[in-house]
């Protein structure tokens, strides 16, 4: 009993301060043990009860009251106590508690500098948080499948190509599935738009021409009905359609009884068979899937038609795969010669296709905004070191009193991390406004731009933020002061020195920091800019003001196969919107100009001896009717344009672009050649293409990529179905788009109007990216040199004041002006000059990572090189003489009347 | 919590005027020092281990009590007892705060609000 009095009451007693526990703990029990003795011999009944009742009514009671004496007795210990008490994880927490309201009073005293300090890395902050929410949402945030880390793109890579995965073959594919023991499932599928009929007005939705196993790879199952099967995959196969959750709910009503209901597609009508997960929208939110009819016959594997994805086996990695997938190449490179030379089969996982080169993108701009953290950081920590030699005395003073040392550098990293708190609060805040800038600001080829938003992530990025600015910035001038020694302070004070010498280190540490930075941040925004002006300059070969594009693609029935009816679709239509008011010129393409598509086709030239199967030349197909090089203003340089008489029954006629003229006919003429494609839509390949014009070259792919060989089949001997159609607008014509699509309703009401856009648009998307990171980069380092120039003044304006004494009696000594601004400048262009030489050098070492956003400039330019020194020298010359002039004006006697 | 003033203005704690009342003759341990409490008022106010250490606590660093030097019984002390004895602060205090509640003893007897006959 009374050893388990004292073990009781043992515990009770760790709910007691320490100090007091350590002072009284054996005392303590022995009186607690004695009242349990005495209630025990007064045998009174329940003694064990009342005595624990006493005990815990005993410490109810004292506890508050033992816990404010300690807290109090601490808080006189500031100035009076010595030694250094060991504190306890409760007294400590007391202990801040009390140095936090010292440290708020002490930030409330000085508003002018905590205002400057927070707001410098509230900016900071909350550049860096947005940025990284984009970096976040973009490259972090797992894709939205079952287990995303084992799906993977898979494609072919040609010989002498980009190296980029493109479309593959349904046998190279069916191989894969069959052979590559690494990959589980894999499906092919190829994204489009379908016509929507039957329900309203005619509308395009998008959706998949897909092989079995699609939803198998994402590990999803059907939620009604079943998806597409291998059988269906056939010429003239069944017209079955799996429908997306979403189209389910809103066009079916989300019945049950949808299976075996019809919808017609493209003109053709397509019986509902399964209704796929919801959520569940790929490729690119998808909400039809039909099979891909394919007949081998006349597209085998020389006809790459499917992107694919696919799913790793678990526990295999993508390098098994590639070996594999090589291996497999190799076997088909030499068994199907003339369908697979110079092709091989490429992996990537599916988050790296996704990406892509959007990562390095993202990841030099959390870098560039994270150095100017870094500089904000050394502003504020140079305020700090400024106010440090201000607050030597008041430090010198509570050393002296007996404060710790250690408890000196808790106060200043506590006041720092004050900053820092209200500063990440406010920068978290202003992330939010920044986020929905970049989201404007964004170019639509950013992929996954919807998923930026602020998560738990981008939170602890924040804090993480904060912590460590409050390292960087609190920690150095916390170390600093609290080693100021008392006598030093004392004998120093009112004697107009800039601080120690140690202290001077510290501050020009920082500068050169800041400086360094700077131009690494400059020189990386002049790379982008230049390269962006480049861009800018390039000549595309068309004229892209006022053309208004759109694009038309007539259902299957009654149009495929009925060039016919194709071509006098197109030419009415033409007419047409000729005549409407406001319409210059009218012409359509099967491709327009940086529209994304483009058609290769093999060519065979029948001037010249035939090369051996499977390695034709191929080139750019686009097939165009009359009036298409003149809307886009490409000059006719030689014989004549396609008109209207070159249909189907006559020579066929083709125009060339002057790249393929210089590449195939250097020394002669081309016109009245003869080329044979092996590509055909309505009217078969047989009979070969006169070339009867030659034509400039255009940019038609990308505005970075240089104008490749291209023919243009007329379009009224090839009845391409799919076309764009591009009308030339006179200056102020009115809105013409209303009247256009009355005439396309009147021609045929199935066909909707698709991807309407002016011209300049499209160009400008391909400039969107750039100008993207041109922008942020430019605006990062306009921001940096601002800081950087802003510290230096204050720096270098603070050691002025510092020194007025002294510069004062030189001046009165006979020192001249200039002397003065020498020798302030000296002060300053040492710190200045090591941040710039070193600048340049980090510069020079980190441009590399620009590499693939460049065009046209090397990483090591030397222009901008020399062109962003200068201007920051400037900068920094600037921000250096203007306290120096302001030196050499001081009046001595103003400056002995200092103290 | 009743604030102690120099200038003798507020009243004392009970605690701290029982322990001052307790050391007033003799230099006690903390055991002693509840006891002689309890047994002076009767076992009305009974110190409990938290409330007699806050007091002492509090009192050892306002110099109202000390630790004893001198121990008072060898012959019949345990080792790990400390003994507090009085200081002369205490002692100002106490008598201060005697003379307070004789005024108002005074008073209730002036106002007959008990008898002359029972001790205090």
């Amino acid at each position: 009993m009374k050893s388990r009095a004292r073990l009781l009451y043992r515990l009770l007693i760790w709910l007691y301060p320490p100090s007091m526990r350590r002072e009284f703990c054996a005392e303590m029990l022995d009186l607690a043990e004695a009242r349990a003795v005495r209630n025990r011999m007064e045998s009174r009944r329940w003694s064990g009860l009342r005595t624990w009742g006493f005990l815990a009514r005993d410490s109810l009671r004292a506890l508050p009251e033992a816990y404010s004496n300690s807290a109090r007795s601490y808080l006189s210990s500031r100035v009076r106590r010595d030694g250094r008490p060991r504190l306890s994880l409760r007294e400590r927490i007391l202990l801040v508690l009390g140095d936090l309201r010292y440290a708020f009073r002490n930030l409330g005293r000085s508003r002018g500098f905590a205002l400057a300090a927070i707001l410098t890395l509230a900016l900071g902050i909350g550049a860096n948080t947005a940025i990284f929410s984009v970096v976040n949402g973009v490259i972090l945030r797992p894709l939205p499948y079952n287990d995303p880390d084992e799906l993977v793109s898979i494609g072919v890579i040609w010989e002498g190509g980009s190296g980029a995965l493109s479309t593959i073959s349904q046998p190279d594919l069916r191989d894969v599935q069959s052979q590559v023991g690494s990959i589980e499932s894999a499906a092919g599928f190829s994204a489009s738009e379908l016509t929507l009929t039957g329900m309203g007005n005619a509308e395009a939705i998008r959706g998949a021409h897909v092989t079995d196993g699609l939803l198998e790879v994402f590990q999803e199952t059907t939620l009604l009905g079943r998806d597409i099967r291998t059988e269906e995959n056939i010429p003239d196969g069944p017209r079955v359609v799996l429908i997306g959750h979403a189209f389910w709910q809103e066009r079916m009503g989300g019945t049950a009884n949808v299976l075996g209901q019809t919808i017609q597609l493209d003109g053709a009508v397509y019986e509902i068979v399964g209704v796929a997960p919801k959520g569940f929208d790929y490729p690119r939110n998808a909400q039809v899937w039909v099979p891909y009819y394919l007949n081998e016959e006349d597209c085998g594997r020389g006809c790459q038609v499917f992107s694919a994805v696919g799913r790793m086996r678990e526990g295999s990695t993508i390098g098994v795969a590639r070996n594999e997938l090589s291996a497999l190449s190799l076997r088909l490179q030499e068994q199907y010669t003339e369908s697979n030379y110079g092709k091989s089969l490429g992996i990537m996982s599916m988050e790296e296709d996704v990406v892509g080169d959007v990562r390095t993108a993202l990841l030099v701009l959390l870098g560039a905004v994270g150095m100017v953290l870094l500089i904000a950081c050394a502003n504020v920590a140079n305020l700090l070191l400024a106010r440090a030699t201000v607050r030597a005395g008041e430090m010198a003073m509570r050393s002296a009193l007996g404060a710790a040392r250690g408890r000196l550098v808790q106060q200043l990293l506590l006041e720092a991390s004050v900053l820092a708190a209200i500063a990440g609060v406010l920068g978290v805040a202003l992330s939010s406004i920044g986020v929905s800038t970049l989201l404007r600001l964004a170019p639509a080829s950013i992929p996954r731009l919807d998923n930026v938003g602020v998560d738990g992530l981008v939170l602890l990025f924040a804090f993480g933020t904060v912590i460590m600015i409050t390292l960087l910035f609190g920690l150095v001038p916390a170390l600093r002061l609290a080693k100021t020694s008392v006598a030093s302070v004392l004998n120093q004070s009112g004697r107009g020195k800039s601080g120690s010498a140690n202290q001077d280190w510290s501050r020009s540490a920082l500068l050169v920091a800041e400086v360094a930075f700077s131009l690494m941040l400059l020189f990386g925004a002049g790379l982008l800019l230049r390269s962006f002006s480049k861009l800018q300059a390039v000549e595309l070969g068309f004229d892209r003001d006022r053309v208004l594009t759109f694009r038309l693609s007539l259902p299957e029935i009654p149009y495929d196969g009925n060039g016919d009816a194709t071509v006098r679709f197109f030419e009415t239509l033409e007419d047409r919107i000729a005549e409407i008011p406001g319409v210059e010129r009218v012409g359509s393409a099967f491709g327009s100009p940086l529209g994304g598509s483009i058609a290769s086709t093999s060519a065979e030239f029948l001037d010249r001896p035939a090369p051996p199967e499977g390695q034709e030349e191929v080139l750019v197909t686009r097939i165009a009717t009359p009036g298409y090089h003149e809307t886009l203003k490409v000059p006719l340089l030689s014989g004549r344009a396609i008109e209207r008489t070159d249909r189907n029954g006559v020579t066929r006629a083709a125009m060339v672009s002057q790249s393929l003229v210089d590449k195939y006919y250097p020394d002669s003429d081309p016109i009245g050649q003869q080329i044979r494609m092996g590509f055909g839509w309505a009217w078969g390949t047989e009979e070969p293409w006169t070339i009867v014009g030659v034509v400039g070259d255009i940019r038609s792919l990308r505005v970075t990529r240089a104008p490749r060989p291209e023919i243009y089949l007329s379009h009224g001997q090839m009845g391409a179905t799919s076309m764009s159609v591009l009308v030339r607008l006179a200056p102020n014509a009115p809105d013409v788009l209303p009247a256009i699509r009355r005439e396309v309703q009147a021609l045929d009401p199935n066909v909707p109007l698709r991807r309407i856009e002016m011209l300049d648009e499209t160009v400008d998307r391909q400039f969107g990216p750039a100008r993207f990171y041109m922008l942020l980069l430019s605006i990062f380092a306009a921001v940096a040199v601002a800081l950087a120039g802003i510290g230096l003044y204050g720096v270098i304006g603070y050691l002025v004041s510092q020194r007025t004494r002294e510069i004062g009696i030189r001046i009165a000594l006979g020192a001249k002006g200039a002397d003065v601004i020498r020798m302030v400048l000296s002060q300053g262009i040492k710190p200045a000059a090591v941040g710039i030489g070193l600048g340049v050098a980090g510069a020079y070492w980190s441009s590399r990572v620009l590499q693939s956003l460049l065009y046209n400039v090397e990483t090591s330019d030397i222009t901008t090189f020399t062109g962003v020194t200068v201007m920051l020298a400037l900068v920094v010359l600037l921000a250096i003489v203007m306290p120096a002039r302001k030196a050499s004006q001081i009046p001595p006697v103003d400056a002995l009347r200092v103290e | 919590m009743t604030e102690r003033t120099a200038g003798g203005g507020k009243p004392l704690t009970s605690s701290v005027f029982y322990i001052l009342l307790a050391l007033s003759d003799s230099a006690r341990h903390g055991l002693g020092i509840a006891a002689d409490v309890e047994e002076r008022t009767g076992g009305d106010v009974q110190l409990g281990p938290g409330t007699l250490y806050n007091a002492i606590k509090k009192m050892l660093a306002d110099g109202l009590i000390e630790v004893a030097g001198a121990r008072p019984d060898p012959e019949n002390d345990d080792p790990r007892r400390r003994y507090y004895s009085i200081t002369r602060e205490g002692k100002r205090l106490l008598r201060q705060e005697a003379l307070r509640l004789d005024r108002v003893m005074d008073a209730v007897r002036d106002k007959r609000v008990i008898g002359e006959s029972r001790p205090a």
